[in-house]
């Protein structure tokens, strides 16, 4: 199974981390643990067919460095089929439902960062003709990532820089990275709101959406996110657009690298 | 829309998702007829002043002076968090929903028979804003599927009514220069292009803003139009400039030796901060205007440092200012003229009819003008002769004697306009005046009973010291240029509530209050006025006699405005309790009374027991 990252990454194919899946990917436990049960019937639908699948893949760090950034890369190029959404939830979350991910014409990859409370798992749900296919891993975590004020409020003013976004389109893998300066906040910090992104979309040189993300509490602050386009996408310019809870909207537009 | 057509094509599986996230809403929209009905439905409350007249009067008498020793608590409802500062909002009802908001901009939607909590909306606000008089919110507007309110950040919100999710949000101003936000923004439908608007204004006078009125599309928050209330600044239309408001070389504002206009005209204040009333007849918004910027006199002088410190009609088609009543020309003691106008059915002592406004003042005058004659297109702006009545409503007046209602302008008092600092000196000589700036009456609303024909004015006997300072504008800082010093009139009251008779003056009775009242009234036809007080009673007195007849003390002071409503054949006393606004900040010796109040941030509902209901029929 190739992993489209891999090739970027030092050391080629063979890759940092290897993903996991069954019982290992979820740190030895009966695979069908924790808030599973209980997040696939909201998030996936209670009779909806599933299965674990290897094929979706969940690459992380097996211990978090730091519980208000930890990295996912999900990757569901290897599994057959057109892949409608992909569902993240965290297991032991105060908010479970990190993000969901509609790839449309981009590839079915994505990398972002979530904040976590506790230790435990996250899983990956892709849709595929009406069938959820399942990567989990699991992240050893010192916690507290959801209900610690975002660091930006340590400084006077965390509109300073709000909303900044920044870009890189790579040609030659299709790779995009976006990441806007957002506080995240999900409200658990005492006296701070929650306030944090709900939408972002990727449109191509003529408009039209690429693929888009619903984004919940969770996504760590100031996120980065990558993204993978076929050629023919990475050839143009991609506009990014975004849009928080209180009604804030963030637009940009990224160049492919010459 | 060749965009907008691929989108839909390329995405169609992802619309699909998206949609499905969503349960359709099958609550009721608000009509602009529900709205202009207001005054006259009882099962709903749409607008601020319940009604386009703002009356706040209701003909509901399921609880009366009767039954109302019944009254008890139906339930109460906390607004929760850290952040219990002053509660000033009054409630919306609509098809069985309370719209509430609290302190620093925080709204919730409540079902109105059990207060359970449906959602709860709380703005994300910068460190550094600049609220004069606490953080509070006054209120919401309702229309359509929307819920829209101001936020201390000088922005507006458009929320789902049902779910509480924003669609859409306008900043109109920057915050770092003094733009907030406390008024309920109201709803308007131009008779002349049948557009809805919102109708909203600023707050910012204390730190020299340009006051501003605005119109924004309900759907988009699109800006329709923009008013400033400064003669001689640029108005908006459309995205462009329109007209100039008043005379372009502004000569109600002076100039300086080299021909350019003074310091204090680039600032200006006027900011119509409280809501707007809207007169169908001649489809005209009617706003208060808020006081001059700096406050100091000698900056604006000579001139009347128009428009400030009045009542403006403006036109809802394109936002021209048609007429202006000012109640204290070149304003030099921060009066202002915000505080709401009541349109209501006057006759005089000749006993003839009027359409007219009632406004009672900060600065301790109560007046009656003729809207025919101010909302008329076409002549000069300002028009002091459409004063149809004005007498005093509080006692111990300093500033003027009274109102001359031929010319419609004060009969000022000698040496009641602080003197400039001698040389060499930063601070003039101190005067005493009365009503001092926190006003015979400040923001919080009277109300009218169309039964009784009072007004029932919610006032405040006190005075001040009173001195100049030097002043010079600088972004983001207080810009006053006095120095003041609130003091007690009476050692028994400061609060008094007031009925008056608008066309004799005659006050028909008083109730005082040992704290400052500011809290706003109700009326209703069951004989009874309603208010709260800053130590926290709700209290119940008769619309004839002033007798108090029912309290309730709800834990934490009142600084809100009751509100009634009938639901499913009941009638219900609404009304928010938590303790603050400008009187704790600004109240000088009040404080001896004001740090007695415990902070707090809730909102009670009461109702008679259906057992004592049948026991009465």
């Amino acid at each position: 199974m190739t992993v489209i990252i891999s090739d970027m990454l030092p050391g080629g194919t063979a890759g940092l981390i290897q993903p996991a899946t069954g019982d290992a990917a979820t740190g030895g436990d009966a695979f069908d643990s924790g808030m599973w049960p209980t997040h696939r019937a909201e998030y996936l639908g209670a009779d909806a067919p599933w299965r674990q699948d290897p094929a979706m893949v969940v690459l992380a760090p097996r211990a978090a460095e730091n519980s208000a950034h930890v990295p996912f890369v999900i990757d569901a190029t290897a599994l057959p089929g057109v892949v409608e959404r992909i569902v993240v939830t965290v297991d032991y979350s105060p908010f479970a439902h990190a993000l969901t991910f509609h790839p449309g014409r981009a590839l079915p990859f994505l990398g972002f960062g979530v904040k976590y409370e506790v230790a435990g798992a996250l899983r990956a749900s892709a849709r595929i003709g009406g069938e959820w296919h399942v990567g989990a891993a699991w992240v050893s975590a010192l916690g507290g990532g959801c209900s610690a004020p975002a660091a930006v409020h340590a400084r006077p003013d965390w509109q300073q820089g709000f909303g900044q976004m920044r870009g890189r389109l790579w040609q030659k893998t299709g790779r995009l990275v976006v990441s806007i300066r957002h506080p995240q906040d999900t409200g658990l910090a005492d006296g701070i709101p929650a306030h944090h992104l709900t939408e972002l979309a990727l449109y191509d040189a003529q408009g039209a959406r690429i693929a888009n993300l619903e984004l919940f509490e969770p996504l760590e602050e100031n996120p980065t996110l990558t993204f993978v386009l076929p050629p023919d996408l990475a050839r143009q310019p991609v506009t990014i657009r975004s849009r928080d809870n209180l009604g804030d909207s963030f637009t940009g537009t990224v160049r492919p690298d010459a | 829309m060749n965009a907008l057509l691929k989108l839909t094509a390329a995405s169609a599986i992802a619309l699909t998702c998206a949609g499905a996230l969503f349960t359709p809403a099958q609550a009721k929209d608000v009509s602009w007829d529900d709205i202009l009905n207001d005054s006259e439905t009882t099962n709903d409350v749409l607008m601020y002043g319940m009604g386009t007249n703002a009356q706040r009067y209701s003909t509901l008498t399921q609880i009366n002076a009767e039954s109302v020793k019944h009254l008890r608590p139906a339930w109460a409802f906390s607004f929760g968090d850290e952040k219990q500062r002053g509660q000033e909002s009054q409630a919306i009802v609509h098809d069985g929903v309370i719209y509430i908001t609290g302190s620093y901009s925080r709204i919730w939607a409540l079902d109105a028979k059990t207060g359970k909590r449906l959602w709860k909306f709380e703005a994300r606000l910068p460190e550094d804003i600049r609220p004069c008089c606490d953080v509070v919110n006054r209120g919401a507007a309702i229309y359509g599927d929307k819920v829209f309110f101001g936020t201390l950040d000088a922005s507006i919100y458009a929320l789902n009514k049902d779910t509480g999710k924003v669609v859409w949000r306008k900043k109109f101003e920057d915050h770092k220069i003094g733009y907030t936000m406390t008024g309920a923004p109201t709803i308007v439908k131009d008779k002349e292009t049948g557009r809805v608007m919102l109708i909203h204004g600023s707050s910012g006078d204390e730190f020299g803003v340009v006051g501003k009125l605005y119109a924004r599309d309900v759907d988009t928050g699109e800006e329709i139009w923009m008013r400033p209330f400064v003669e001689g600044h640029q108005g908006k239309l459309a995205g462009k400039d329109s007209t100039i408001t008043g005379d372009p070389k502004a000569p109600s504002w002076p100039n300086t030796p080299d021909g350019k206009k003074v310091e204090a005209w680039n600032h200006g204040g006027g900011a119509p901060w409280q809501s707007a009333s809207y007169d169908l007849e001649t489809n005209t918004i009617i706003v208060g205007a808020g006081n001059p910027a700096p406050w100091n006199t000698w900056a604006r002088t000579p001139g009347d440092s128009l428009y400030t410190s009045g009542q403006a009609y403006v036109n809802p088609k394109d936002g021209e200012l048609i007429g202006f009543y000012q109640h204290t020309p070149n304003d030099a003691w921060d009066f202002s003229g915000n505080n709401e106008i009541i349109l209501f059915d006057y006759k005089d002592k000749d006993g003839k009819s009027h359409r007219a406004g009632a406004h009672a003042d900060r600065n301790g005058f109560f007046y009656v003008t003729d809207i025919d004659a101010l909302s008329k297109r076409g002549g000069d702006i300002n028009r002091p002769t459409a004063l149809l009545n004005a007498f005093p409503f509080v006692d111990g007046i300093t500033w003027a004697k009274g109102i001359d209602l031929k010319t419609g302008r004060p009969i000022e008092n000698e040496g009641q306009r602080p003197p400039l600092p001698e040389k060499g000196e930063d601070k003039g000589k101190t005067i005493e005046v009365s009503p001092p700036f926190l006003g015979g009456k400040n923001w919080n609303p009277m109300a009218y009973s169309k039964k009784t024909g009072l007004f029932y004015v919610p006032a405040n006997h006190w005075k001040e010291d009173y001195w100049t300072e030097n002043v010079t504008y600088q972004a983001g800082a207080a810009y006053l240029g006095q120095g003041f010093r609130i003091k007690k009139l009476y050692e028994d009251h400061i609060g008094t509530l007031r009925a008056f008779d608008p066309a004799t003056g005659e006050k028909k009775w008083e109730h005082k209050e040992k704290f400052p009242l500011w809290a706003g009234a109700l009326a209703t036809a069951g004989d009874l006025v309603f208010t709260g007080t800053s130590d926290g009673f709700v209290k119940a007195f008769h619309a004839e006699t002033g007798e108090q007849l029912w309290e309730f003390n709800t834990g934490s002071g009142i600084v809100s405005q009751p509100i009634t409503w009938e639901l499913d054949g009941k009638q219900y006393l609404g009304i928010a309790s938590g303790y603050g606004g400008a009187v704790p900040l600004w109240g000088g010796d009040m404080a001896t009374l004001t740090t007695q109040v415990s902070q707090g941030g809730s909102f009670w509902v009461f109702e008679i027991p259906n057992e004592l209901i049948t026991a009465a029929k």
